[in-house]
């Protein structure tokens, strides 16, 4: 086992689709500087800095942490990127965790971002397609994600429906009219869903996350500092990461390897032999309704086909018995970049006892997953308030 | 220091530049069957023998060599599809269209491709390719126009 390492401050900037006031490297600085704020520290007291984004194609700009590291306070300093598709911003706080928990640094800030509206999204999704095989059918992430969820619906018919998507879409935005940071704010009901216009069928208007401006950001820290500066760290006690290929002999998209291997290997770390009874909340990246549940089964917080169920019951709501996406999830803000990075914040948060108005009571143990790739990465990393 | 609310600015551009993708031999080997005989190669592997289309020189399976290719499909099994109602900028084809997951006779893996907006191509269907006419193919996996549904495919012309 590693040294203890903790989360001691998150900062996060407000999810908007057009952030038109400050560029990249001043967004990423924002979020940075409110999580070392956040932690009661002060720039000097960072020993090194992970950085975190998707492809440049969606910025239109090469090597962007020649002039984001900079920005953070940390020059001259020590500095990686981090890139893993649309984990990667768990990827940088799990590499943050890395950097400590190997006792290089004491104390590291991981910052993570996207502002999507410089570019065109979908054009940069589907160039993220092999160019031999993929890239020519401008698949993007809707299509993918409705044949995930084809295949998902198809094979646990009729247990699971249409509008058990829909109803992720309704509870996840509710939730986020309690996060001052999401995007998306806005009650919703299970017949706006499924009535909204077809985007990649099954996949509707409403099951679609939007495209945001935004970074967030963590300041990971060793124990004797952890303890000394603050009074609820969110303790790493698990973290596994795992890919797969998209052409990989026999790839089911609908119960992900590479979700079930990563949950895995953090549940062990973790000491976790029943996730649905050990663990309290969980943040999935959820960028499509139907992801909720597929994950959630993949995760083992439910059983295979009993994703419709766990949502329909009322059991994932935010006073449900095991709320999930607390937040509001990716359905409610998506800086692609930053999105997995905000699932580990918003579990560290609820551990902390700092979710302000999504706060769910008593949270010992929370669970941050994300996706990436064509259904080809995925990461967890498991948050607890004692060591 | 705060600025006064200024006059919010852009600044314009574009980045330009064109590729040109090495295929690699048995990537290369797979597009000129394609576009010279219509047939479709896959790739076996020595060491556990799974069959992959996509073809690769390596096995993602066991990290083996590539040993032979074996021709496959042309028919194959519908593994999953999304409809797409409306047309968009770079659209492979007109709307409405299905993308499909195709997984060819024979091998052990799937391509993605796309369908006409046919009620019968669902999982677990039969597709057969559709192939551009030979002076339009271009050694693309597009040579394949896309699947339709079975015993309606234009086969290799």
């Amino acid at each position: 086992m590693t040294r203890p390492v903790a989360v001691i401050g998150t900062g996060q900037t407000k999810y908007v689709s057009r952030r038109d006031d400050k560029n990249v490297p001043e967004i990423a600085r924002e979020a940075g500087m409110r999580a070392i704020e956040d932690a009661g520290l002060d720039p000097s007291d960072i020993d090194a800095v992970v950085i975190g984004s998707a492809p440049e194609i969606f910025e239109g700009v090469n090597f962007p942490e020649d002039w984001i590291a900079p920005a953070l306070g940390l020059c001259p300093g020590p500095v990686m990127r981090i890139h893993t598709g649309g984990t990667v911003g768990a990827a940088t706080g799990i590499a943050g965790f890395y950097h400590v928990a190997s006792g290089m640094f004491d104390c590291v800030l991981a910052v993570a971002y996207q502002k999507l509206s410089d570019g065109e999204a979908q054009y940069g999704l589907s160039a993220c397609y092999d160019p031999l095989w993929d890239r020519d059918f401008a698949c993007g992430a809707p299509a993918l994600v409705g044949l995930q969820s084809r295949q998902y619906l198809d094979r646990h018919a009729p247990a699971v429906t249409e509008e058990h998507g829909a109803m992720v879409a309704v509870k996840n935005r509710k939730n986020a009219l309690l996060n001052p940071y999401a995007q998306i704010r806005r009650e919703i009901t299970v017949a706006d869903v499924m009535s909204s216009p077809p985007v990649a069928e099954p996949l509707k208007l409403l099951d679609c996350c939007p495209t945001s401006d935004g970074a967030a950001a963590m300041v990971i820290a060793e124990e004797r500092k952890a303890r000394r500066h603050c009074a609820h760290p969110a303790w790493f006690t698990g973290v596994g990461t795992c890919s797969e290929s998209p052409y990989v002999p026999h790839v089911d998209m609908a119960y992900p390897e590479s979700c079930v291997r990563a949950a895995q290997q953090a549940y062990q770390m973790a000491w976790i032999y029943e996730p649905a009874k050990e663990l309290d909340v969980a943040e999935v990246y959820e960028a499509f309704s139907f992801q909720e549940l597929i994950w959630c089964e993949a995760l083992g917080l439910c059983g295979p086909g009993e994703g419709g169920k766990m949502v329909e019951s009322g059991r994932t709501a935010l006073d449900g018995a095991f709320p999930v996406n607390a937040s509001g999830g990716v359905l409610s803000a998506n800086p692609i970049g930053a999105s997995a990075m905000i699932r580990q914040i918003e579990a560290a948060m609820q551990v902390m006892g700092r979710a302000g108005e999504h706060q769910v009571e008593g949270v010992h143990r929370a669970l941050a997953h994300s996706w990436g790739g064509a259904i080809q990465f995925s990461t967890v990393t498991i948050f607890a308030d004692e060591i | 220091m705060s600025l006064k609310p200024p006059e919010l600015t852009y600044l314009d551009g574009e980045m330009r530049c064109d590729y040109s993708w090495a295929t690699g031999e048995v990537v290369g080997s797979f597009l000129t069957a394609l576009r010279d005989q219509g047939k479709i190669l896959a790739a076996v592997c020595e060491g556990c023998g799974v069959v992959s289309v996509p073809p690769t020189s390596y096995c993602e399976q066991c990290c083996s060599e590539f040993s032979d290719f074996k021709e496959v499909g042309p028919r194959g099994v519908v593994m999953s599809w999304a409809r797409v109602a409306d047309d968009f900028e770079g659209a492979p084809v007109a709307a409405p269209f299905r993308y499909v997951l195709v997984r060819l006779a024979g091998a052990d893996t799937e391509l993605l491709h796309v369908a006409p907006d046919d009620e019968r191509v669902k999982i677990g269907a039969t597709v057969s390719p559709e192939f551009k006419p030979r002076p339009e193919r271009e050694g693309a996996i597009t040579d394949i126009r896309w699947f339709v549904p079975e015993g309606e495919g234009g086969g290799e012309q």
